[in-house]
């Protein structure tokens, strides 16, 4: 794995099984120094995904702050609170509901400490106020608390090296015809952000998805006997099982995306190819949660790098040796 | 009991009146001024609320809020009604005072967290600072007494044939706050154009003969200028003062429950307030909206105010 110099990060997460293994990974790069973890309401309430969040970090015996940001997207409600209870079709198996997060993360310990009083994007604020080094945001859940953070302070954008968000699809969609679930929950967020210049790397589900786990480097994390391998094991066979019972049995495999998104802060080449493109963010219609990327002969300003498509056999081995001790 | 408020603003001719009016007032508790990118950009707006506290000797705490709408990049002024002041007309003396530190959005959060339930809001410019602090902090939306806000119109709108000024400038927020499940009451455009600021109206007060009326004329006369360049009529409509008018005197206006949705969607119609007067909806109301103003006792209240400041 190619060594880079120590790069500051901050997460933004909304954990998640996913966030989970992308927390593990930000934790055991060596490249990387973790400043805080933020969280953010998504795949769970926000309760749920920063008392997750804390959970994991005590499981791997580390002691970074932990700042709980927003609850609800920043305009428009769609799937109230996202706990999914309106819309969500449950899916039960031998009288056993399956889920792709679940509420709480098992085989990690209740947490002993608290997130920290502050509120994420007040945080994000004094943080980068003060900051006089570089630092890289790593998003993997919706955009809010970063699209009201550019909001109040958008010159602060010029204090982030690179922000790296795992949302998106160009090709690939998930949560409705046009959108990708991060985006598509909250893409007024994703649009303010595009407006401070801040030029982002999309990590959308064209990458998340050519990079997606089987069961057999399942078997092989499992191989490693480490908490980070088994537990990533664990929950990439529960997303499995999830997913192949939801979507048919040739479905065995899933998307880790918010490890790649991280994977990708530690060496970019885990990535493949990485368009520079102009794109805006569909807010309304069925446009709605859309990245729009301008196919035109002649587009509008280059404002984004995304990524579509990932080195599958290089993020597995990323992972085997990040987890390796 | 005194009632309390905090006024969140856009000076503004028709604001600086609110102020006036809100600012010695033996029934209302100002507890701040909070202060938003509308009328003018945020710089010019906070520097006209100073203005007229320092100008009427009020010693209420200034809050800088949000410089521009919620999601939309382009903030939209309006110079061509207020002047490349935001408040042009009355000449201040240089400007001695300051603003809070504290932004507005978290003297919001942190008022609201603090009180009782008992604060009315009551926004006169966009529903910028409100929305923002209603999203980051959800837990203080319940203890929201009251919004009694200008805006909005069920009829005609002014700066778009569909939208009137401070929800189409930022319809986003308008949306968060119509949304909110507290209690709206909506002064819109169509009972503040009832409120014409015509010269007799201005005699009346000039003969009041103190710093208030003279601040209230020299603002009325430019206001009407303008008013008379770009609308037609001879009597600038006062719309922001309605809102503190009606906390004063609940019979000042006639209003009526409706469903009331902000079109965020749309192209032409962006900003629009859709207020279901007939509920062809029928969903459930979530605003009062003003439909008729007692215009006499409207001006007895600007007189009564004024007086005030003797």
């Amino acid at each position: 794995m190619e060594k880079m110099k120590t790069r500051k990060v901050i997460l933004d997460v909304d954990t998640g099984s996913d966030d989970a293994i992308a927390i593990m990974c930000a934790i055991k790069a060596e490249s990387i120094q973790l400043e805080a973890i933020c969280t953010v309401w998504g795949n769970l309430t926000v309760d749920k995904t920063t008392l997750n969040t804390l959970g994991l970090c005590e499981a791997m015996g580390v002691e970074i702050p932990v700042y709980a940001g927003c609850n609800r997207p920043m305009v428009k409600d769609r799937s109230k609170y996202r706990d999914l209870e309106d819309s969500y079709e449950p899916l039960i198996i031998d009288g056993k509901e399956l889920k792709i997060h679940y509420d709480r993360l098992e085989g990690i310990p209740e947490p002993s400490r608290k997130e920290e009083d502050r509120h994420a994007v007040r945080f994000y604020y004094d943080y980068l106020i003060e900051a006089t080094e570089p630092v890289t945001i790593i998003a993997t859940g919706p955009l809010t608390n970063l699209g009201f953070l550019f909001r109040l302070a958008p010159q602060l954008a010029e204090k982030v090296e690179q922000l790296i968000i795992m949302g998106g699809g160009v090709h690939i969609t998930n949560c409705s015809p046009a959108g990708e679930a991060n985006i598509w929950h909250d893409p007024e967020a994703l649009q303010i952000i595009l407006d401070t210049g801040i030029h982002p790397l999309l990590v959308p589900l064209d990458a998340t998805h050519a990079a997606a786990l089987n069961l057999d480097d399942c078997a092989r994390l499992e191989s490693l006997d480490t908490f980070a391998a088994r537990f990533t094991a664990k929950l990439a066979r529960q997303r499995i099982e999830y997913e192949s019972a939801r979507f048919g049995e040739y479905h065995s495999f899933s998307a880790i995306h918010d490890a790649l998104a991280v994977c990708a802060s530690i060496d970019e080449s885990v990535l493949e190819d990485v368009q520079e493109l102009a794109c805006r963010v569909g807010l309304s219609g069925s446009a709605d949660g859309d990245i729009l990327i301008d196919r035109r002969e002649v587009p509008e300003e280059v404002n984004v790098s995304i990524a579509l498509s990932a080195n599958k056999e290089k993020f597995v081995a990323m992972l085997c040796e990040l987890f390796a001790n | 009991m005194k009632r309390k408020i905090i006024l969140d603003c856009d000076p503004g001719h028709d604001d600086a009146i609110a102020i006036m009016l809100a600012g010695k007032n033996p029934a209302i508790d100002l507890l701040g001024i909070t202060i938003v990118a509308g009328n003018q950009t945020l710089d010019k707006t906070v520097k006209n609320a100073l203005n007229v506290c320092q100008y009427l000797d009020l010693d209420i705490p200034v809050y800088r809020g949000c410089d521009r709408p919620m999601v939309r990049e382009k903030q939209v002024i309006s110079s061509e009604i207020h002047g490349e002041t935001g408040l042009d007309g009355p000449v201040f003396e240089p400007l001695e005072r300051e603003e809070e530190e504290e932004h507005a959005v978290e003297f919001i959060i942190r008022t609201l967290r603090e009180s009782d339930g008992d604060i009315t809001l009551v926004p006169t410019g966009p529903l910028t600072n409100i929305a923002m602090a209603m999203r980051l902090a959800p837990d203080i939306v319940p203890k929201i007494q009251e919004i009694v806000l200008m805006g909005g119109c069920y009829q005609l709108g002014n700066v778009t044939p569909a939208a009137e000024f401070n929800i189409f400038v930022d319809a986003e927020a308008a949306h968060v706050v119509f949304t909110s499940g507290r209690p709206v009451t909506m002064v819109g455009l169509d009972v503040t154009r009832k409120v014409l600021c015509y010269p007799e109206v201005i005699e009346r007060m000039a003969a009041i003969e103190n710093r208030a009326s003279s601040l209230f004329c020299d603002l009325m006369i430019f206001f009407n200028k303008t008013q008379k360049e770009v609308f037609g009529w001879d009597g600038a409509p006062l719309h922001d003062p309605v809102t503190i008018g009606s906390l004063l005197h609940p019979e000042l206006l006639v209003t009526k429950p409706m469903y009331t949705e902000i079109d965020i969607r749309g192209v032409q119609s962006y900003g629009r307030t859709n207020c279901d007067y007939f509920n062809v909806t029928g969903k459930e109301p979530n605003s009062n909206v003003a439909i008729d103003i007692d215009v006499e006792l409207f001006w007895d209240i600007i007189e009564e105010a004024i007086r005030n400041y003797n």
